[in-house]
């Protein structure tokens, strides 16, 4: 049994059809419980902001605006995030940033091949991607989690709560 | 710094011009900004520029206030020889125009010093009108619309809070194998259910659940293997997991649970 005090927490950032960015972060605890929700408002690159970023504005905004401001608003002091985008691996944290998958699903080579990532796996289902040290009690805990519950379902619960934010604006 | 038809498009500032302004505004149209200097989008309108040639305060066309400011804004504007740019400073706001070049003079600046110049005194006196035009675009937009933002642009980026709108996407929750629960803790599930009936149930076994928070459900629902259930609350005091057995009562069509202890 996990920890049950300890919390972690689940970020995405959803890029709508109309290239709305909006994101959101699930402090859950070990049972996957959230105690936590915190998310972005919808914002919409202008033409402006285009122009000025060029083809770094995704990242920019993803990684250094709304993965960032989502980290530093959480009240909660999770003991890691899992996110599921390789990409806000690079997103500057004080909690270790872990990219969670199921070995299923195909992870390209260009993905995983940045010399900075260290890639691990989490029993036999799921494969892990970080960037710094994982401590054993942060993987232990990890992976007794995974067996505790679908690691994975709730990134289904936030990204429905992020179209549905986006809906109601 | 990259020029477009029209606009000015560097890292720092994009502002718009109106069409046909000419190349008496090059210099404008190729201001750079110096860091931390930033117009929003904002059309810049050319508006009753008057020919003038006396001294620097003396601008026509415009009201003593305004054109008190143009007074002193120059006063505080210098050349910087080695870098061959004109600076000056607007209120609050730092602007620099690089090349510069006197109207009709084809003549770049690029002395040390208004006092030191080796320009011929139609020159200077051509340079401050020159200049004023150029602040004249500046200065009517900026005390009427133009702001400067010194902050990164996507800074007001609002984050908010709702434990309500997470709350009401359903969890969910794979049935495990029957192995780790001993027989004797499944028919105490079991009997926890029957007990509950006042009719003989035919009972349809749906499946274990792990760590489903009791006292917290709002709404429960089955599928296949998963449960799903939503939440009326996240307040995590007095809030109790279990592991839960369900079946499904064909008699009645309803579903039940009970607590399972594992092991």
């Amino acid at each position: 049994m996990p920890d049950v005090a300890s919390v972690f927490g689940y970020l995405g950032i959803e890029k709508k059809s109309d290239e709305t960015y909006v994101g959101g972060i699930i402090i859950s605890d070990s049972y996957g419980i959230p105690v936590e929700f915190k998310y972005t408002e919808p914002i919409k690159p202008t033409n402006l902001q285009k122009i000025l970023y060029g083809k770094s504005i995704e990242k920019y905004l993803t990684v250094d605006v709304l993965s960032k401001k989502l980290i530093i608003s959480i009240q909660e002091k999770p003991r890691f995030i899992l996110v599921r985008d390789l990409t806000l691996l690079q997103t500057q944290s004080k909690y270790p940033i872990i990219f969670l998958d199921s070995i299923k699903k195909e992870t390209t080579d260009a993905d995983t091949s940045d010399e900075r990532y260290r890639t691990d796996m989490i029993g036999k289902e799921y494969k892990i991607v970080y960037v710094n040290n994982l401590t054993s009690d942060e993987y232990q805990w990890l992976t007794s989690i995974s067996k505790e519950i679908d690691i994975l379902e709730p990134f289904s619960r936030l990204k429905e709560a992020l179209d549905y934010v986006c809906s109601i604006k | 710094m990259k020029k477009e038809t029209g606009t000015i498009s560097v890292i720092e500032t994009d502002f718009w011009f109106e069409a046909g302004i000419g190349d008496i505004y090059s210099p404008i149209a190729e201001a750079v900004t110096k860091e931390g200097f930033y117009i929003q989008e904002t059309e810049l309108k050319i508006t009753d520029l008057e020919e003038t040639s006396s001294a620097l305060c003396s601008v026509k066309g415009f009201d003593s206030e305004t054109a008190g400011r143009f007074d002193q804004i120059i006063k505080t504007a210098g050349l910087e020889a080695e870098a061959g740019v004109f600076s000056f400073e607007t209120p609050g706001l730092g602007v620099c125009i690089s090349d510069f070049t006197p109207p009709g003079t084809g003549t770049a600046i690029f002395d040390e010093s208004p006092e030191e110049t080796s320009f011929l005194m139609d020159q200077i006196i051509s340079f401050p009108l020159y200049f004023v035009k150029g602040i004249l675009v500046y200065t009517e937009e900026l005390m009427e619309g133009v702001r400067a933002k010194n902050e990164p642009l996507f800074a007001t980026i609002k984050i908010n809070a709702s434990d309500r709108v997470i709350a009401q996407f359903p969890m969910s929750r794979l049935s495990v194998s029957r192995e780790s629960y001993s027989t004797g803790n499944i028919k105490n599930a079991l009997t926890f259910i029957l007990d509950r009936m006042n009719h003989k149930p035919r009972l349809r076994w749906i499946g274990i659940f792990r760590d489903v928070p009791i006292n917290r459900i709002k709404q429960l629902t089955f599928s296949e293997s998963t449960l799903s259930f939503t939440l009326n609350s996240l307040d995590r005091r007095s809030i109790y997991v279990l592991d839960v057995l369900a079946v499904f009562d064909e008699v009645m069509e309803k579903y039940h649970i009970a607590p399972i202890i594992r092991g």
